[in-house]
């Protein structure tokens, strides 16, 4: 008997572990009830993300190889012939020059200024007012650009406006902003980097409040100098941010085309002027297939924007893969 | 090398704000040259402010700081002279060892044949030399603080600070750099203002602690005049491991001796106040408690509540007989004692052991006989080592 008992199955209760244990699947199972769960919680925001964003998007790669109208769907096959047409288009070409100007100057003014603007909010301000000046400051990037917009064309008008007052009050002459080729897109230029240096500015102040308070004052009982502390401290360290800040600058920049539709009467049918001077890429894309119905030529244009923001992301992350930080 | 400094802290004060109690109240503290003093004292007693005034990383409220006699309040940590080194090591992050102790050389300007000379000097002198061209992240916790402590060093500085420097690094480490902290100081000689709560490192490595407490200075002393003679109830408690068990009890005279309620008995000569009858607060150390009775000693009559056995010797934990005397203590017993839990045990102490403190303040009622020369020779040597 005594035997018998020994021989069988040791019946040990290690409690609620145990009880657990004997109650859980089996380890493939489990594996797979996991893997499910997980699906479970991506698929909402995946659904979303193939109707509106996947399928439009690989819906457009294929009409750009086609001949495409809204009254008839796309059945002639044209291969690049929309993309040849394009490249002969001298206003094409004039859009891209537009937007790469418009990246080129707003990316470091970004930069500098939402670096700038954030080292101001986190220095010189105590906690208690830097959160109102902090809501000042992103305030215009939560308020619609169209109407923002409306506003900066009110203070670019050339004969009543804002800038011209402020420009004659320093005795400088008055400027033709919007009605002129030379500074309409720089006036376009001021509006967005207002209506967008909050978000920056933010992103810059959260990268700077990871920056550890020690390293500063170690570096200023180094002897260093304020200057020296930003330059070989504090700019090495939030090389992630700037990092970031360029990359979603870029591509807001490449795809900037509310503020220039408002702004240079596209409510009118004549956005992207004077005289094609802020027709951007994505206002030519625009003009394209929505004003001119030519679908198939505007999504090509869309596949060559989408390549050149590519493009240009694949070099930044290349360029910071050698000078960011990442700690 | 540096011109070692010596510092004063005139009532030194400090407060974060208006609405805010003082972090550091009149604080008054001389350091010598060459000297080594730790700042010891528990979380938000106010010794690293007291660091960081010295350093020059906060300026006084009230009070004066001075280096070699000339007031440097206004002056930045830059122009004092410091080299600090911080708790979390705070070592840039993006630069190699190398450019980490180069940095502060070259943000003063020195030549770059002078900057490499020194840096190879102090990375030799911490046994960094094969590490120079790594960054923090790929160091252990104890190279780390090596390049701390040398980057501290490359600047010749006239003091040392230092603002628990050890604290992230695990038991053997820190043990390990404790030793070469001593070591290095002994070497260089540089005048050091060392933050810790760890007293084990405060005994090894002063010259004289500082303990305080609520932003005050509790008693400033020799390791060993703070472990013997404590001036309050607090510091008795806090220096030692266990602290100096501190019994407030009420006495009166009966003949010869002093009855402290049915578990406490002494020679009245040793009592330190006049009177019948009264209350007083005992204090004396768990290792100073013995099991063998002698006459002529105080004498404590207590229940064990539990022991522990700690291989060389055991700690019982003991209540005070008597219903009353709810007071309890720790007495460290010789390893081979037989006593368990339950027992009543009848402990003795000499007079030199026995300390009286007053019932109102907690200040030291220290008289002649308790005074550090009566104290048993060794015990301070024994704790550093």
């Amino acid at each position: 008997m005594a035997l018998d008992l020994a021989l069988r199955e040791p019946r040990v209760d290690f409690g609620e572990v145990s009880r657990r244990r004997r109650l859980a699947l089996p380890p493939r199972l489990a594996a797979v009830q996991e893997k499910l769960v997980g699906y479970g919680l991506v698929l909402p925001a995946a659904a979303v993300f193939t109707v509106f964003f996947y399928i439009p998007a690989i819906y457009l790669l294929y009409i750009s190889f086609f001949h495409w109208s809204i009254l008839s769907p796309a059945t002639d096959f044209v291969g690049l012939k929309n993309f040849h047409t394009l490249f002969a288009q001298p206003l094409f070409w004039k859009s891209l020059l537009n937007s790469a100007y418009y990246t080129v100057v707003m990316i470091p003014a970004t930069v500098f200024l939402a670096l700038g603007v954030a080292l101001l909010l986190r220095e010189g301000l105590t906690a208690k007012r830097g959160g109102v000046f902090r809501a000042a400051v992103f305030l215009p990037h939560v308020t619609p650009v169209v109407a923002t917009s409306i506003i900066w064309v009110w203070i670019f008008n050339p004969h009543f406006g804002l800038a011209n007052y402020l420009l004659n009050l320093v005795h400088l002459p008055a400027l033709g902003w919007l009605e002129s080729t030379q500074w309409a897109l720089p006036a376009v230029m001021i509006d967005s980097l207002w209506h967008s240096l909050g978000l920056y500015v933010i992103i810059f102040l959260a990268g700077l409040s990871r920056v550890p308070r020690e390293l500063l004052e170690v570096a200023s009982l180094d002897g260093a100098k304020r200057s020296r502390i930003f330059r070989r401290i504090v700019w090495p360290m939030i090389s992630p941010t700037t990092f970031f800040v360029v990359v979603l600058a870029t591509i807001n920049t490449w795809q900037a085309f509310s503020q220039i539709y408002t702004m240079t009467g596209g409510a009118h049918g004549g956005a992207g002027g004077p005289a094609f001077s802020t027709t951007t890429d994505a206002v030519l894309v625009y003009q394209t297939a929505f004003i001119y119905l030519h679908f198939s030529l505007g999504a090509a244009m869309s596949v060559v924007l989408f390549l050149i923001i590519l493009t240009l992301t694949g070099v930044q992350k290349w360029i910071s893969d050698k000078i960011v930080f990442y700690r | 090398m540096a011109v070692l400094a010596s510092i004063r802290l005139d009532g030194v004060s400090k407060s974060y704000g208006k609405d805010h109690d003082r972090a550091v109240a009149d604080v008054d503290l001389s350091i010598a040259q060459g000297e080594f003093v730790v700042l010891l004292g528990p979380s938000g007693c106010g010794k690293t402010s007291t660091l960081r005034l010295i350093a020059g990383l906060e300026k006084p409220t009230a009070g004066s700081i001075s280096f070699d006699g000339t007031v440097v309040n206004e002056l930045p940590g830059s122009s004092r002279g410091v080299g600090m080194v911080f708790q979390n090591y705070a070592l840039y992050p993006h630069m190699t060892v190398f450019e980490n102790l180069a940095f502060g050389l070259r943000s003063r300007g020195v030549g770059k044949q002078e900057t490499a000379a020194r840096v190879a000097e102090v990375l030799e002198l911490l046994e960094l030399s094969e590490l120079a061209r790594r960054r923090p992240r790929e160091l252990s916790g104890g190279q780390r603080q090596r390049v701390a402590l040398g980057r501290a060093l490359v600047g010749r500085p006239s003091v040392f600070l230092m603002d628990e420097p050890l604290s992230n690094l695990d038991a053997n480490l820190r043990e390990q750099m404790r030793i070469e902290l001593g070591r290095l100081h002994g070497r260089l000689g540089i005048t050091t203002v060392y933050v810790t709560h760890d007293q084990g490192e405060a005994m090894t490595l002063a010259d004289r602690v500082v303990v305080m407490e609520g932003g005050r200075i509790r008693q400033v002393g020799t390791p060993k005049d703070i472990y013997n003679a404590p001036s309050d109830t607090f510091v008795a408690r806090f220096i030692g491991s266990p602290g100096m068990n501190v019994l407030a009890l009420p006495w009166r005279r009966d003949g010869e001796q002093v009855l402290c309620g049915e578990s406490v008995s002494f020679p009245a000569e040793w009592l330190p106040m006049g009177g019948e009858a009264g209350r007083v607060v005992l204090g004396i150390r768990p290792e100073q408690l013995s099991l063998a009775e002698v006459s002529g000693n105080a004498h404590f009559s207590c229940r064990v509540d539990v022991v522990e056995q700690l291989g060389s010797h055991q700690q019982a934990h003991l209540v005070l007989a008597g219903g009353q005397d709810a007071n309890r203590l720790v007495a460290r017993l010789s390893g081979d004692a037989a006593v368990s839990a339950g027992d009543t045990l009848k402990l003795s102490a000499s007079g030199g052991d026995l300390r009286f403190f007053d019932p109102d303040t907690g200040l030291s009622l220290a008289g002649e006989m308790w005074s550090a020369a009566a104290v048993p020779a060794g015990v301070g040597e024994m704790e550093r080592g």
